[in-house]
């Protein structure tokens, strides 16, 4: 189980990757959400601001009304932002949840696909 | 669970559930019921449909309580048999699905044709183009627009059947009397086809956590789309006799010119544009969907996981779908055999439901352990039943009715082109998916992993 120093610490380097790729930063430059990310193993939830495709800022806790909650266990939340794992398996697979509309679960899948395609 | 900023209500799941399942193919395959029952019966086959796809809903709502996710239909399948399993009987009823669309354009182009003097091929492009570009662009119709829409589209079909009811006098042929129990029982098993998309409200449970909303929508589609439909049905055949009818792939069009003349042709050309357009929009974005997720997944080649770098829309999903639908389109219009599809897509729907009963009881046997917010009541009665009357369904759609003989050329070769796909997707998932998948794993596994200290965890993650 992760800590959730462990995910503040693969959140930090999820917003610098994905504010410094230029070509996701075009894609999403019109999506702006506050997402809640929900370890379901551990009941630690974190918020993320993004705003027109910017992460603006993350902390622990779940803070205000949500777009996007995504849940899952916290060893897949950090692998997820680390990179090393690919969220749309384990969503096809209902291991990963995610409540928000079609569009969303897409610009959100879209970050891992364009800074990792290999993942 | 913490609520989300965006709420839907029950009127939009209603509106998108019965948004679907109204195209304009809808109306041929309405005249299509009518033509295996005796006088102005139709609407008898409309609603025995509607009340066996209330059970098929009982068994989506069980199934979705379980697993509210938009990947839907493949999960329910793969949790409850096999992913092999899921693959096929996804992939079938999104091609299927797909080839339908070709059915879609070929009505719609000829409407379109009829109300102006340019050739339907013409059509076929302009439409599918037309679709191309708006799913590209990423343009979805908004909550309370769909909902104007739709609604207003359902309120004139049901007002210009009142019309046409009260102008006849309400004389009608035989209203009770469904003829042979063999033409109902067809007549039936293409009225599940009338319904098609009811249950692709179930990626919407994603949407809101007040899951109650689903299975109630689903049940207010039902029953919005079965009134108008059986009211439709009987106010067509009560005005424009069933002999031109069955001749002609727009029924609509004749019974709008045999009320109103130019000006009726010219309404039924817009309701057809207002069906074709929001099933088609909402089909293609699901479907292409599919197959970035499945590309994702690593079950299609990578070129599928493109999205568009601007609209981060998946582009090459969009252009190979539209593609397959220009083909069947043209197909249908070189040869005529629009009837075909219909016939497809009744099929495939009995075959996605009997799927579904029986992915309710393989969960029940596998995982009772798992929590059901939903739960079909009246334990194992209604998804057997469910199974049992769409695997007669199915069946009957391809016995050739002897009151139809003209049918018989049809059924035949819907029935051929449903084992071709069947086959072509067996190989694809047995042979083709493996092979994807190995390539692509292997080049995971090259990567070095980012996450420091601890290894990724197994599972989905490359190796």
């Amino acid at each position: 189980m992760a800590t959730p120093a462990e995910i503040l610490e693969a959140l930090a380097d999820y917003q610098v990757q994905c504010n410094g790729n230029q070509r996701l930063r075009k894609m999403q430059r019109d999506w702006s959400k506050l997402i809640h990310f929900v370890a379901k193993d551990s009941g630690d939830g974190f918020t993320m601001d993004v705003v027109k495709g910017e992460i603006t800022g993350f902390r622990a806790g779940l803070d205000g009304t949500p777009d996007v909650v995504v849940t899952a266990t916290s060893e897949d939340l950090c692998d997820m932002f680390w990179g090393d794992l690919n969220p749309s398996q384990k969503y096809l697979r209902g291991e990963i949840q995610v409540k928000a509309s079609t569009e969303d679960v897409m610009r959100l899948d879209a970050i891992t696909m364009i800074i990792w395609p290999e993942a | 669970m913490t609520e989300l900023k965006k709420k839907i209500r029950l009127r939009t799941v209603i509106s998108a559930g019965a948004g679907l399942a109204l195209a304009t193919v809808s109306y041929t395959s309405n005249m299509q019921v009518a033509s295996y029952m005796a006088g102005d019966s139709g609407w008898m086959a409309i609603v025995i449909a509607g009340l066996i796809s209330f059970l098929a809903a009982f068994c989506f709502a069980e199934l979705v309580g379980m697993f509210p996710t938009a990947a839907g239909i493949k999960l329910f399948i793969e949790r409850a048999f096999s992913e092999k399993a899921a693959l096929v009987f996804a992939t079938v009823y999104m091609t299927i699905s797909v080839a339908v669309v070709g059915a879609e354009t070929f009505v719609l182009s000829s409407v379109l044709a009829t109300a102006f003097p340019v050739p339907r091929v013409f059509w076929i492009f302009f439409f599918l183009i037309t679709i191309a570009l708006i799913n590209i662009r990423g343009v979805t119709m908004a909550g309370l627009t769909q909902d104007i829409t739709t609604y207003a589209m359902f309120a004139a079909l049901i007002g210009l059947s009142v019309y046409a009811l009260v102008k006849n006098d309400f004389q009608l042929t035989t209203p009770l009397s469904p003829g042979s129990g063999m033409g109902l029982a067809q007549a039936v098993a293409i009225g599940v086809f009338l319904y098609l998309g009811f249950e692709w409200v179930t990626p919407l449970a994603e949407e809101t956590t007040d899951f109650k909303l689903i299975p109630s929508g689903m049940f207010g589609a039902i029953i919005l789309l079965g009134v108008s439909y059986a009211l439709f049905n009987v106010a067509l055949t009560s005005t424009v006799p069933k002999a031109l009818l069955t001749k002609s792939p727009i029924p609509h069009v004749l019974f709008g010119q045999a009320l109103f003349g130019k000006a009726g042709i010219m309404l039924m050309m817009v309701m057809s544009i207002l069906a074709s357009v929001t099933t088609f929009n909402a089909g293609v974005m699901t479907a292409s969907r599919f197959i970035y997720a499945m590309a994702r997944d690593r079950a299609l080649p990578k070129v599928f996981q493109n999205l568009h770098p601007t609209y981060a829309t998946p582009w090459p999903a969009i252009v190979a779908l539209l593609t397959v639908s220009t083909i069947v389109s043209l197909a249908v219009h070189f040869t005529g055999q629009y009837k075909v599809l219909i016939f497809l897509g009744a099929a495939v729907e009995c075959m996605i439901y009997i799927v579904m009963g029986a992915s309710v009881i393989g969960l029940r046997k596998r995982r009772p352990e798992l929590k059901r917010i939903f739960k079909v009541p009246f334990g194992w009665l209604v998804p057997v039943f469910v199974v049992l009357v769409y695997g007669l369904l199915f069946v009957m759609v391809f016995v050739p009715d002897p009151a139809n003989p003209a049918d018989a050329h049809a059924q035949l070769l819907a029935l051929i082109s449903l084992g071709v796909v069947f086959v072509l997707t067996i190989g694809y998932v047995f042979w083709l998916v493996p092979a994807l998948r190995a390539k692509y794993e292997a080049e995971a596994r090259k990567r070095q992993k980012r996450r420091p200290g601890r290894p990724a965890a197994t599972g989905a993650a490359p190796q």
